[in-house]
């Protein structure tokens, strides 16, 4: 009786005060209430995206726009699945970085208007940065996007030390890949990441640049024959052991570790991973994996209609929600010209300085416009669904469990499924 | 007589506040479930009807085969594995009582208590390859050869989830059969202990008949748990590598969300929850009939 | 087991140079930080009320069904429980969305009364099971001698029934506490928008965003939150061995 009526006691207490605190607390935030909000819900996972919020948009905000309370959400690895719950109840935060099923649903704002309106348009130098989907604007980012393309990194050091020449097809490749396992060195250290968006693309171009070129614009299929060819080149690399036996799972920091400890030769990852191999920066070399034999260069860019600050439709305040976001991406422009030396498509009036030499290579690239520029498939002609199940598919080769022949076909079957 | 048992009113008012509670937060969002598992459904347009076509699939889909199986075989591990392990550390620590015991039980308990995603990114780092502990030890040893890369080689992958669940769990099951140990009266041991009988004897002769209702419990515990296995896949393999190591419920939820094919993924819950009803019904017999072997 | 032990308390430390070794420096700083940079106060009262809300509610609605369904002379009383059976097998992903939406559409979204009875009502099927198994166990006696004394059934269940279930309230508020609220994670992340009004777990979440490099805090947080289960165990496991061995000399 007596521990019975002690412990009803114990609970109802802790309930009454957590309840007591909880409204007093509600109370306190209630009084602040009086200046509308504005929700911004934010891509979080790395430190790139980290860092803008922690330094540049976060200590600001509340100078620019005074009249506005503005929430930062940043749900890390969750985001697109908090998006898609968000976007099926139809309430979506004001501004966040977006995503093509938004689109889908009718749920974001056409920006096409308002960015020609206010002069943000021009601002950018180069108009890649910006990117229609059906004849209109529906995300805004400040087009560093543009510039990412896939790059295989080397340790000079490894190479040299050990006669491996630097390969220039990729027959050499495979060569010395077996070399370098003889030695107890993993070749590449990859990850499924880099894997699925951008490896499959560049053997397809390095295979045949035109039929990629088809591919995006639907006028050929992945069963063809290229499409087939770099698929094998893929499992081909897989089974020579030229990758780490868990690059199925292998997580990112380690994927990178494998690299700058030394003990993988190389590192197949874009452009925007500099920063984190930063100290091994002199004795990186790096080659073009889609133009290794070319003797002219194709780029694989990245960036996709829908990748960069949405607004919803619904927002109660899509004039100040859209300058919030234009100020977050002269903001973001900010970040990548300053702090990571790299270019970005706004124009905000820095040159860059200190550009390592792989940035200033590709840089020109991109900009010279006699250069094969193509879009990334995974975002431009893969949507959601399709994209799902490439990574599937893809994670099912490279551990054996496919054929080639079956993953284009899956592939093939997959897009026509999905259009 | 008329102790208000038989009284209509009062078993409305003790049974309805459950059943309002219940029908409004569980059932009623289960109704568009059981609804659009007859459509082609994307989660916010119904593109039409298609009758049973979704079941069919679904019946006829080899992952879902295997998702389904992967549960299974998570269940009989904890039934012929985890459980039996619980009841014989609990034997163990009931029978030879030491100040170890609440210490020992406290650890084993822990892991329960913490979240699936911590432990699971625990495991993660012991699976990893080469740095992991578990490759660590086994160089430590000499044993190599038996590297194996745990979350992705096919042979592996779904019995090192498995024994990610079944550690988590173990504790928690202990407790509970310690609990039920205890509950035995000494009066029982007495006539044994007279007897010189052994600890094996002692365990199956006396205890464990007498603790059936708690065996019973743990069992319809793991079931319900092992079935909503979830998390854990998510964070250790994603289902991967590929959909091999899926749940049934990884499965409907990649549908649903990756795929937008609510359709398909409400045939699944539907024919999930048949088959968990069926399991259900079958472990009450099951036990039903041990309870009638005793009484 | 015990290295996770060790490893939870060595993530508490400033620094350490490789996840096997001993901490170098133990440290409470982070500790302290968890508590003020990432608030972690409000999560904890936050997760509190959640917790407490739904074990009161659930058993609360669940030992009077379950005694229903036992004692009085309810005819469907099969079909009660299996009804509520039914419950165990219903994954969280099938009806998130549906919840969502009856939760925003009726104005509990974001608030401790709309978490609380859903997690109750997701309890509710073990809560039952575990009731009606021991209300079945229990000797008719006991009403019995209320009712000699003149009392109605309301009355014979406070005074009677109740107290000696006490095993099973435990029992189920540790299960209850444990894999239904605690750490529930699925509803809560997708339920919840307001981040003032999350639980630990999501918090938790949020604050892995940072690449793992700061393991000291969320080691620390951890800690934090495995600490109210800790309690609650330890403090229960002793009752329910006592309760229980007081429960079969009464028969």
């Amino acid at each position: 009786m007596k521990i019975y009526k002690k412990l009803l006691l114990l609970f109802v207490s802790m309930l009454i005060i957590s309840n007591l605190y909880a409204s007093g607390v509600n109370e306190d935030e209630s009084d602040e209430g009086s200046r509308p909000k504005l929700k911004v819900f934010l891509l979080s996972e790395d430190s790139n995206r980290l860092t803008l919020h922690q330094d540049y948009y976060a200590p600001q905000v509340a100078e620019q726009f005074p009249g506005f309370d503005v929430e930062f959400e940043l749900p890390g690895n969750a985001y697109v699945q908090k998006l898609k719950i968000y976007n099926a109840g139809g309430d979506l935060p004001d501004v966040f970085w977006g995503m093509d099923f938004v689109v889908e649903s009718g749920n974001a704002l056409e920006l096409t208007d308002y960015i020609m309106n206010d002069g943000f348009y021009n601002k950018f130098k180069n108009k890649n940065g910006l990117i229609e989907y059906k004849n209109n604007y529906y995300s805004i980012s400040p087009g560093q996007d543009a510039y990412f393309t896939s790059v295989l990194w080397y340790r000079k050091s490894i190479l040299k030390d050990n006669d491996i020449p630097v390969p220039t097809s990729f027959e050499e490749l495979l060569e010395v890949s077996d070399k370098l396992n003889e030695l107890g060195i993993i070749p590449i250290s990859n990850q499924s990441w880099p894997l699925t968006h951008f490896m499959y693309q560049d053997l397809i171009a390095y295979e045949d640049p035109e039929f990629m070129r088809d591919l995006l614009s639907g006028n050929a299929k992945f069963t063809d024959g290229p499409g087939l060819e770099a698929a094998k080149k893929l499992q081909e690399l897989v089974q020579r052991n030229t990758f780490s036996r868990d690059v199925a799972v292998i997580d990112h920091q380690s994927h990178v570790d494998l690299f700058t400890s030394g003990k993988a030769a190389m590192l197949y990852h874009p452009l925007w991973i500099q920063a984190a191999i930063a100290e091994v920066s002199d004795d990186v070399g790096f080659i073009d994996l889609a133009s290794m034999s070319q003797d002219s260069d194709i780029l694989t860019g990245w960036g996709s209609p829908f990748n960069g600050f949405m607004i919803s439709k619904n927002s109660k305040y899509k004039d100040e929600a859209i300058q919030l976001a234009e100020w977050m991406v002269s903001q973001d422009a900010d970040y990548w010209t300053k702090e990571q030396n790299m270019p970005v498509s706004y124009d905000n009036g820095v040159a860059i300085e200190g550009m390592s030499e792989a940035t200033e290579s590709y840089s020109k690239l991109f900009e010279n416009s006699s250069v094969m520029t193509l879009p990334n498939m995974t975002q431009v002609l893969f949507n959601e669904a399709v994209r799902a199940m490439n990574e599937i598919n893809i994670s099912k080769l490279i551990t054996g469990q496919i054929s080639a022949d079956e993953y284009v076909e899956e592939l093939q079957k997959s897009i026509e499924e999905n259009s | 007589m008329d102790h208000h048992t038989r009284s209509k009113i009062s078993i409305m008012i003790f049974t309805l506040p459950a059943i309002l509670l219940f029908s409004v937060f569980i059932i009623y969002p289960l109704l568009p479930t059981l609804f659009y598992s007859f459509f082609d459904y994307n989660g916010s347009i119904a593109k039409g009807f298609v009758g049973i076509e979704n079941y069919l699939e679904t019946l006829q889909d080899p992952v879902f085969w295997n998702s389904l199986s992967n549960v299974w075989r998570l269940m009989l591990a904890q039934y012929f594995l985890g459980g039996p392990l619980a009841l014989l550390l609990a034997l163990i620590l009931s029978y030879n009582s030491s100040k170890l015991n609440m210490a020992f039980k406290t650890i084993a308990f822990l892991p329960s208590i913490l979240s699936v995603t911590v432990i699971c990114l625990l495991w993660s780092m012991i699976y990893r390859a080469d740095q992991g502990l578990l490759d660590r030890l086994l160089m430590l040893v000499g044993k190599e050869d038996w590297i194996k890369t745990w979350l992705v080689d096919l042979s592996t992958v779904n019995w090192s989830i498995a024994a990610v669940i079944i550690w988590q769990y173990i504790g928690f099951n202990l407790i509970l059969f310690y609990a039920g140990i205890k509950s035995i009266p000494h009066t029982f041991y007495e006539a044994a202990k007279v007897e010189g009988a052994s600890f094996l004897q002692v365990s199956t002769k006396i205890t464990i008949p007498l603790i059936q209702e708690i065996i019973r419990f743990v069992l319809i515990l793991i079931t319900a748990g092992t079935m909503g296995t979830f998390a854990h896949i998510q964070v250790l393999t994603n289902g991967g590598p590929g959909d091999v190591s899926r749940s049934v419920v990884f499965h409907l939820y990649f549908k649903a969300f990756q795929l937008f094919d609510f359709g398909g993924a409400n045939s699944i819950t539907v024919i999930f929850a048949i088959q968990g009803f069926i399991i259900f019904a079958l472990i009450s017999r099951f036990i039903a009939r041990e309870r009638i072997e005793y009484t | 087991m015990i290295w996770i032990v060790l490893t939870s308390f060595k993530n508490a430390s400033e620094v350490y140079s490789s996840p096997f070794g001993l901490p170098q420096q133990w440290s409470f700083s982070n500790y302290i930080d968890s508590v003020k940079i990432l608030g972690l106060t409000r999560y904890i009262i936050n997760s509190f009320t959640y917790t407490v809300g739904t074990v009161i509610l659930s058993i609360g609605t669940g030992s009077l069904f379950a005694y229903a369904a036992a004692r009085m002379n309810w005819k469907r009383g099969t079909w009660g429980i299996q009804f509520f059976q039914t419950g165990l097998v219903i994954p969280v992903y099938t009806i998130i969305i549906s919840l969502y939406i009856l939760l925003r559409d009726s104005g509990l979204k974001n608030t401790f009364p709309g978490l609380i009875f859903v997690y109750s009502a997701s309890a509710l099927p073990i809560t039952i099971m575990i009731f009606y198994g021991f209300f079945r166990s229990l000797p008719f006696e006991l009403e019995e001698s209320a009712f000699i004394d003149g009392a109605n059934i309301f009355q014979a269940f406070l005074r009677i029934i109740l107290p000696v279930s006490i095993p099973a309230i435990i029992t189920t508020s540790i299960v209850v506490f444990m894999n239904y609220s605690w750490n529930e994670f699925p509803i809560a992340f997708i339920t919840i928008d307001d981040q003032y009004m999350r639980s630990l777990p999501i918090a938790m979440t949020y604050f892995t965003t940072l690449r793992g490099t700061e393991w000291g805090l969320l080691g620390a947080t951890m800690v934090i939150s495995s600490l109210p289960p800790i309690i609650l165990y330890l403090f229960a496991s002793e009752k329910i061995e006592n309760a229980l061995t007081t429960a079969s000399v009464l028969k």
